[in-house]
């Protein structure tokens, strides 16, 4: 290549160009730095090389994103299981709130009660106000059994809403992913810089991720393939349609509508997130919770008029029960026996129809210390604490899963940002230096001014 | 190592809201001195609350039973002794009926007196209490002895439970207190004493005061029985006081906080919140744009 001195003048253009263009990338990343989802920018500035046919100097290859596929994965996950164990642990806050014993709600005080009615009516059997107190504290265990079922199933039902916007905001991020995922395979191949709309794709992902677990795989032209619940929910362009509907146990069953083919069934137990986590709380614990103060309402209703059956009212008659109690209806059909409401004489106190006849009503005031529940193995009581207990070992598990998961999520995103993430002082110092880099080819224009006036001069 | 702003920030953020949510914790539980706010704040101490609560609240039930128990028992105590007075009264005219001295207008105030004793005695064995007659077994709706003394009621005992597995019987036998079943027929032997003191039968009157002796020692029989069921209250009471005592003390070590280390951990929480705002403080004020300014 002749040396020309007009090439100091193209190198001198190109570096005042390249800085500038620097300088405006520097400012993009300060102006972003509390943008959700934005990932810093760098100017890819290279030299020119020397050659013949090109005069040197330097300019900007590109404008690349930075990003971490491995964290960001590692994000995704950790994310979605810290929603989801804030979600089981909120949706038990309810159930847990009618258990609460020890702020006054809950069955334990009904219980002791009832026990204590007949404790009562064996001292005064003949008494009709111990007889009345027998039927009311009847019903205030029945209101116990009642209140926290009904609990559970407004919780249940609750949740089955809240798993329906649940799946709406799925698919409107899956749609969007999917538009976006078109618009960038467009873009790259157009050539043009796709980093705004990859950060947008980013930031559906990370809100899809907090809802429900995916796997992610990247095409090679730039799509994503986004699965979950064993389904691809976004491929390429399109995305499916995501719903939620009781199957015959009254339990979520996940379906996906992809356009023109028929809906396939999604895998309950596999969908990680706010989702999963509520589909936790209301099919595994609520369930189980339900199914134990079944049990309960059962064995307590059971050993109550096993033992009420075989007493004389103060009419003669015997073989009434305390209680009805439908076991495939379970604890909300637990009900004082329509025949005995409002008739205290008919409560069993003797196995003898001899007035004072207690020994039926003794039996009963002792029955908590026998072990009639849980198949022999524990006390009505008992069994009720251990139901509580169990509950709150599963919200505490939730709550602790919850904070652990969380430390865990903000020491990856930590990570994460180290590479993606805009640190003003770097931005500072890229500042100061784009900033002096484009006065030293403003300065080196300046010489090749002054260069040129000289050679005009020499004549 | 890279440090990010948003880094920066979010960890300031965390740290603060993460100290105001203990803080906040511990505040409710120091105020409301319940340590216990919801079952899964200890699973294991809700378990165990309910068991001691439970305990509690029966043994509220167990003291109205004791109470119940006692003033039957005392009521029955009561009447027994009022009934050994009376034959002990019978008894004393016996004594003085067997004298020959006494006119027959004498005898015949002795024998109006035995009369009236018997009345009283029969009044006393049909004496209701709360709960109905006292001596009739489990028939409490019906007076346990006619007017000529026959025994109506049954022997069955009222037992009723006054502490956890302990049943106390709370009413007094009339058939052994004052028939034949506890050896001698009282209302009988005051009917022939009347007889015999009309008729100035010395040997009989002799003979039956011998037989009110042991009919006084019968009743002072029942009488000790219902005593020692006294007793068996009185024991049954004591324990419910000591296990109140010990199950309040477990549901209290269950549910209610220890101030001292509620106080100081709050303390500590307070202490490390403005540690970590002085250090925001600090980073605010040597944020980048502030240094580069």
């Amino acid at each position: 290549m002749a040396l020309s001195l007009s090439n100091l003048l193209y190198v001198a253009r190109d570096a005042m160009a390249t800085n500038a263009k620097a300088l405006d990338v520097t400012g993009q990343n300060i102006a972003n730095v509390n943008t959700p989802g934005y990932a810093r920018r760098r100017a890819d500035i290279e030299a020119r090389g020397t050659s013949s046919d090109s005069y040197g100097g330097v300019t900007v290859a590109g404008i690349s994103r930075a990003q971490d596929q491995l964290t960001q994965k590692r994000l995704l996950d950790i994310r979605g299981q810290q929603t989801s164990a804030e979600e089981r642990s909120d949706s038990l806050s309810p159930v847990e709130a009618a258990f609460n014993d020890a702020n006054g709600t809950g069955l334990s005080a009904g219980l002791a009660q009832f026990f204590n009615a007949f404790n009562a009516l064996a001292s005064k059997p003949t008494d009709t106000t111990a007889r009345s107190g027998v039927l009311n504290a009847a019903q205030n265990v029945v209101d116990g059994f009642q209140m926290a079922t009904t609990s559970l199933d407004a919780s249940r039902a609750d949740l089955l809403a809240k798993a329906q916007g649940y799946t709406k905001q799925i698919n409107e991020a899956a749609k969007g992913i999917a538009d976006l995922n078109g618009t960038i395979q467009a873009a790259l191949g157009a050539g043009q810089d796709a980093s705004d709309l990859l950060d947008k794709r980013d930031m559906l992902l990370t809100n899809l991720s907090k809802v429900i677990d995916v796997q992610v795989s990247t095409n090679p032209n730039g799509t994503l393939l986004v699965r979950a619940g064993g389904q691809s929910i976004v491929e390429g362009s399109s995305s499916g349609a995501m719903s939620v509907d009781l199957d015959p146990q009254g339990n979520l069953a996940f379906k996906l509508s992809s356009s023109g083919s028929t809906p396939t069934t999604m895998a309950a137990t596999n969908m990680g997130g706010s989702l999963g986590g509520l589909r936790q709380a209301r099919d595994e614990d609520m369930t189980a919770i339900r199914q134990q103060l079944d049990t309960l309402a059962s064995d307590f209703s059971t050993a109550v008029n096993t033992i009420h059956a075989g007493g004389f009212g103060q009419d003669g008659v015997t073989g009434r029960n305390l209680f009805s109690y439908n076991a495939a209806a379970g604890a909300k059909s637990l009900a004082v026996n329509a025949a005995m409401a409002g008739h205290p004489e008919f409560v069993a106190a003797g196995s003898t129809a001899v007035s004072g006849a207690n020994d039926v009503a003794r039996q009963l005031a002792s029955l908590d210390s026998l072990k009639s529940a849980g198949g022999g193995t524990k006390s009505i009581t008992e069994s009720y604490a251990d139901l509580v207990g169990d509950l709150g070992l599963r919200r505490q598990k939730a709550m602790n899963d919850a904070d652990v998961k969380g430390s865990l999520a903000d020491q990856v995103q930590a990570l994460h940002d180290q590479t993606t993430g805009v640190s003003l002082d770097e931005e500072m110092v890229d500042l100061t230096r784009f900033q002096r880099s484009y006065e030293a080819s403003s300065k080196l224009l300046k010489t090749f001014d002054e260069m040129m006036q000289t050679l005009i001069n020499l004549k | 190592m890279r440090i990010a702003d948003t880094t920066r920030m979010d960890r300031l953020v965390n740290t603060t809201s993460q100290l105001d949510r203990k803080i906040a914790t511990v505040s409710q539980r120091a105020s409301s001195g319940i340590a216990l706010d919801a079952p899964s704040t200890d699973p294991v101490n809700a378990a165990a609350y309910l068991r001691a609560r439970g305990n509690v609240d029966r043994l509220k039930g167990y003291g109205d039973s004791v109470r119940d128990a006692r003033g039957e028992l005392e009521l029955t105590e009561s009447t027994l002794a009022q009934s050994q007075d009376i034959i002990a009264r019978g008894r004393e005219i016996a004594l003085q009926a067997a004298n020959s001295t006494y006119s027959a207008q004498d005898r015949s105030q002795f024998a109006s007196e035995l009369g009236q004793l018997r009345d009283q005695l029969t009044a006393a064995a049909n004496q209701k209490g709360p709960n109905g007659y006292l001596f009739g077994g489990s028939k409490t709706d019906t007076a346990p002895f006619d007017s000529s003394g026959n025994f109506l009621g049954n022997g069955d005992a009222r037992k009723v439970e006054v502490s956890p597995g302990m049943t106390v019987t709370m009413n007094g036998s009339g058939a052994k207190a004052f028939t034949a079943a506890g050896g001698q027929d009282v209302f009988a032997l005051f009917t022939q004493l009347q007889t015999a003191v009309a008729s100035n039968d010395a040997n009989a009157i002799t003979a039956l005061g011998q037989n009110l002796t042991d009919a006084h020692a019968q009743v002072g029989t029942a009488r000790g029985d219902v005593g020692y069921e006294l007793q068996r209250v009185d024991v049954a009471d004591s324990a419910q006081t000591t296990m109140k005592t010990l199950w309040d003390q477990r549901k209290g070590e269950a549910s209610e906080i220890d101030a001292a280390q509620v106080y100081s951990q709050l303390s500590a929480l307070q202490s490390t919140l403005s540690q970590s705002v002085a250090a925001a403080r600090t980073q605010l004020q040597t944020l980048s744009l502030n240094r580069f300014g």
